[in-house]
């Protein structure tokens, strides 16, 4: 039995829902609390990810990415080359979790009374403050079930994957691709282990972050 | 004391005040929708006017003019809202250190004089309206504001809580020596609280 797509696809998983948290929490706050022009805007491009086929994102991230693309280019001028590794699964992973993360942080926050905020804010508490002992305590369990929701799909993440990170076995292999491979070259029991493993796996992952979130509010409000 | 001399565009109307508080309790009253919430909140520094100024003590805290607009955190006004707006997540005890945390031994003292020491470790949800509204009133007089502004105080209590705690609360001005902005639109609280009584409506306040 064969670890590594196991190993890698919850290594990837991960790190993108780390990256898609530090990015979508912070957005998610802003969005949640301010007005400005072009909001609309930015706002549907957040979401882009979530409806567009997967293909679609991994030919963009190939086209920006890739050897004659403009960041592309610009890394492999400094010796770096990210197609076909396990940084471009994690960009791929990373992009179509965003929306999860974004979507449920901005919810959470939106949830929060802003006279608590307002509040501590005429107690002399700074704008760090108020977000790190209001804003973020009183939304962390929808932060939670959104990072939980990022890291499913990261691990899920097929399409843009195979595109921009390729299908190298002990490379770039994730469980989804060396399923689909699996299949294709006939190796059932292979797959059918695989597809058993994740598919536990993830239902404990969600059973956990359920309990967690029950727990988190009983104690916590 | 305190000068407020400002004018803002509200939804239907605009909220124009010119008013001087000293250590007295200025009770504003008007029905809901007056703008009496809008002008506490901009002397909080929680809403921005469109014209005039604010003088705390001296301290010069918004200007058009000048364009000043310190932020609330650096105003010292306490604010004790309608909702009280204490924290769930928090302790009494956590709510009402949280100007001070430092100061923790102190708000045991504290929570005794406002005969809520019994309450120290429940949470918000937790207690009665009277008992939330002392909290709330409590954990903004910890931060030693230099005014209080409390909006609708009595609005969720029943009768005699209120009686009591508006007793309380004037003889808390009393001993602070600061200037009370009170917001209702009971008439019969207005009266009892208000060492001034300024009708509201419309955003004009009748001087």
């Amino acid at each position: 039995m064969d670890w590594f797509p196991l190993i890698l696809s919850i290594k990837v998983a991960t790190i993108s829902a780390i990256f898609a948290a530090l990015i979508g929490i912070p957005l998610g706050r802003m969005m949640s609390r301010k007005n400005f022009h072009g909001k609309d805007a930015l706002e549907a491009l957040l979401l882009l990810p979530m409806v567009l086929p997967p293909s679609v994102l991994g030919y963009m991230l190939l086209m920006l990415l890739g050897k004659y693309g403009p960041v592309g280019s610009f890394l492999i001028d400094h010796g770096i080359n990210i197609i076909f590794t396990q940084a471009a699964a994690v960009i791929a992973a990373t992009i179509v979790a965003l929306p999860l993360m974004y979507q449920n942080a901005k919810g959470a926050f939106s949830q929060i009374d802003t006279n608590l905020e307002s509040a501590a804010r005429t107690l002399g508490a700074s704008e760090i403050r108020v977000f790190g002992t209001i804003s973020l305590p009183l939304a962390f369990p929808g932060l939670m079930a959104g990072f939980v929701l990022a890291f499913t799909r990261g691990l899920g993440e097929f399409g843009a994957t195979m595109m921009v990170a390729g299908n190298i076995p002990g490379r770039t292999q994730t469980i989804p691709l060396a399923i689909y491979f699996a299949v294709d070259a006939g190796k059932s029991s292979y797959a059918a282990k695989l597809v058993l493993i994740v598919t536990v796996f993830s239902f404990l992952v969600i059973l956990w972050s359920n309990w967690w979130v029950r727990r988190y509010n009983i104690k916590g409000r | 004391m305190l000068n407020i001399n400002i004018k803002r565009k509200l939804s239907f109307f605009d909220l124009e005040a010119n008013l001087n508080v000293d250590k007295e309790i200025i009770v504003l009253w008007g029905p809901s929708g007056a703008g009496k919430t809008s002008l506490l909140l901009s002397v909080a520094g929680l809403l921005k006017p469109d014209h005039g100024e604010i003088i705390l003590n001296d301290k010069l805290l918004y200007s058009s003019e000048k364009k000043v607009m310190v932020k609330p955190q650096k105003r010292n006004i306490g604010f004790v809202f309608q909702n009280h707006a204490l924290f769930p997540h928090m302790t009494v005890a956590h709510n009402v250190a949280y100007s001070n945390p430092k100061a923790r031994d102190e708000v045991n003292t504290w929570l005794n004089a406002f005969g809520v020491g019994h309450l120290a470790k429940r949470y918000p949800r937790q207690l009665s309206g009277g008992e939330s509204q002392r909290v709330a009133v409590a954990r903004a007089l910890v931060a030693k504001p230099e005014v209080l502004l409390l909006d609708e105080p009595f609005s969720s209590l029943d009768r005699e809580t209120k009686l009591k705690l508006r007793q309380e609360l004037k003889d808390l001005n009393k001993k602070w020596q600061i200037p009370f902005i009170v917001v209702t639109h009971d008439r019969d609280d207005a009266d009892f609280l208000g060492n001034r009584i300024i009708p509201v409506l419309q955003g004009k306040l009748a001087n």
